[in-house]
């Protein structure tokens, strides 16, 4: 018994897949979960709680509800994985740079002027705490980076908690899966973003069942707008990204740590990226424009 | 080791504005601000293109007695009002879920997910607390190879 819900959410193209009894209850459920989470941190809705929070940097600390928390702490906890590498400050960059908005209205626009930004301030001033957080002066913080994986991670929690047998839960491609899918597998597909066609990079196989499995994609290929941006914000000098590899996929444990470092390698490039991934026990696949660089 | 802590439960939320607001109010008095010092407008505000909080919870026409932050009592409580409704909604989501985890645990049709909670929840789904990944990995996948690729039950790509 399974059910697959395809829609739209977070701006970005769904799915949910439950396995076992009750997979119809759950999977309604998980779609709930999306848009609760999106109502608590997305940027573009003006109301979320993120975006409140963003709002009342300098204030001190600001009350906060446990998912607004989960999404900070991992936040944090992914920037000093990172060194840096990945910064959840570099919102200011990202309005400077023009994606201030759904994609979809960024996209529509032809020209934007160059502008001046600065380095990502980090995320060691930012105080969480049981029901409360706070953000320095002049910090907001952006989960474009992380919040999809995370959601993901939230939500194949919750319902195997409940008792699915299996559940996949792809948010934009970052998929998180646990337990047992009705095959005796789990597989999933790495586009070659540089393929217009969905064209499989590789097929990733695992015998179920999985304790959970996360595998996340970043590209500069997608997501371009006015003269040839790009959302892969280098926090070290809060510009866009030079960058040499168009591509990184990640496998790991969990949903945010594939995307936090999905980032991380793009900024290292081939080389010291794929060593990143390697010292983390990380299944990674870069690609530059010509080449598949690790496996 | 990678943090497998369940989350602490949240405690509620509704006296932390007016702590806050109290703090914010008992530093103003310290520094010889107290009093009208203004309205922040929500032009004003320091993330401008975010700034309905402001804007929806600000009464600009009216002065009043702020804290340090350039919010009233009246900001607050609007703020914590909206906590509460999101708290509300959340713990709604969760009772239908411990409704089907029940269900599911005693082996019986699955009722309705609308349904209201049983009294007596099998397991209640939380959320880790998130910390810094340590060694533990993910089972390493089995590249297919391309002649042999299952049909994916889902594709990795760029959203």
């Amino acid at each position: 018994m399974s059910t697959t819900r395809t829609f739209r959410a977070m701006g970005t193209d769904c799915q949910v897949s439950v396995y076992g009894d009750a997979s119809d209850a759950l999977a309604d459920l998980a779609l709930q979960r999306v848009e609760l989470l999106e109502d608590c941190w997305s940027r573009f809705r003006p109301n979320s709680e993120l975006n409140r929070l963003n709002a009342q940097a300098g204030s001190g600390l600001v009350p906060a509800s446990d998912d607004l928390r989960l999404l900070v702490e991992a936040m944090q906890a992914g920037w000093a994985w990172t060194d840096g590498l990945f910064d959840p400050t570099i919102l200011a960059s990202m309005r400077a740079i023009g994606y201030d908005a759904d994609f979809t209205k960024v996209l529509a626009r032809e020209f934007l002027l160059s502008v001046s930004v600065d380095a990502a301030p980090g995320m060691s001033g930012v105080v969480i705490n049981d029901d409360a957080i706070s953000l320095p002066t002049g910090i907001g913080i952006d989960p474009g980076a992380i919040g999809k994986g995370l959601a993901a991670d939230v939500i194949v929690d919750e319902l195997m908690n409940a008792g699915a047998q299996g559940v996949l839960v792809s948010l934009g491609g970052d998929i998180v899966i646990a337990g047992e899918p009705d095959d005796p597998q789990w597989s999933i597909a790495v586009v070659d973003e540089r393929r217009d066609d969905d064209t499989a990079l590789t097929t990733l196989v695992w015998d179920a069942p999985v304790d959970r499995v996360a595998v996340a994609t970043s590209t500069t290929l997608r997501r371009r707008w006015a003269n040839g941006r790009h959302h892969v914000i280098d926090p070290r000098t809060g510009d866009v990204a030079q960058l040499e590899l168009v591509q990184a996929s990640v496998v790991a444990i969990d949903g945010w740590q594939a995307e936090v470092a999905t980032t991380a390698a793009l900024l290292l490039g081939p080389v010291e990226g794929q060593a990143w991934l390697d010292a983390h026990g990380l299944q990674g696949y870069l690609l530059t424009a010509d080449e598949l660089v690790g496996v | 080791m990678k943090s497998k802590a369940i989350r602490r439960p949240s405690r509620r939320l509704d006296t932390a504005p007016q702590r806050i607001l109290s703090a914010g109010l008992a530093t103003a008095t310290a520094v010889g601000l107290i009093g009208v010092i203004g309205v922040r407008t929500a032009q004003d505000s320091a993330a401008a293109d975010n700034a309905n909080l402001t804007a929806a919870t600000l009464d600009a026409s009216s002065t009043a007695t702020v804290s340090t932050a350039g919010y009233t009592k009246a900001d607050l409580d609007a703020y914590a009002a909206q906590l509460d409704a999101e708290r509300q909604r959340l713990e709604d989501y969760r009772a239908k879920l411990v409704n089907v985890a029940n269900a599911l645990q005693q082996g019986g049709a699955v009722r309705s997910a609308t349904t209201k909670a049983t009294a007596a929840p099998a397991k209640v789904p939380t959320a880790k607390k998130q910390s810094a990944p340590a060694a533990q990995s993910a089972p390493k996948a089995k590249p297919a190879p391309a002649a042999a690729a299952p049909k994916p039950q889902a594709k990795s790509k760029s959203s």
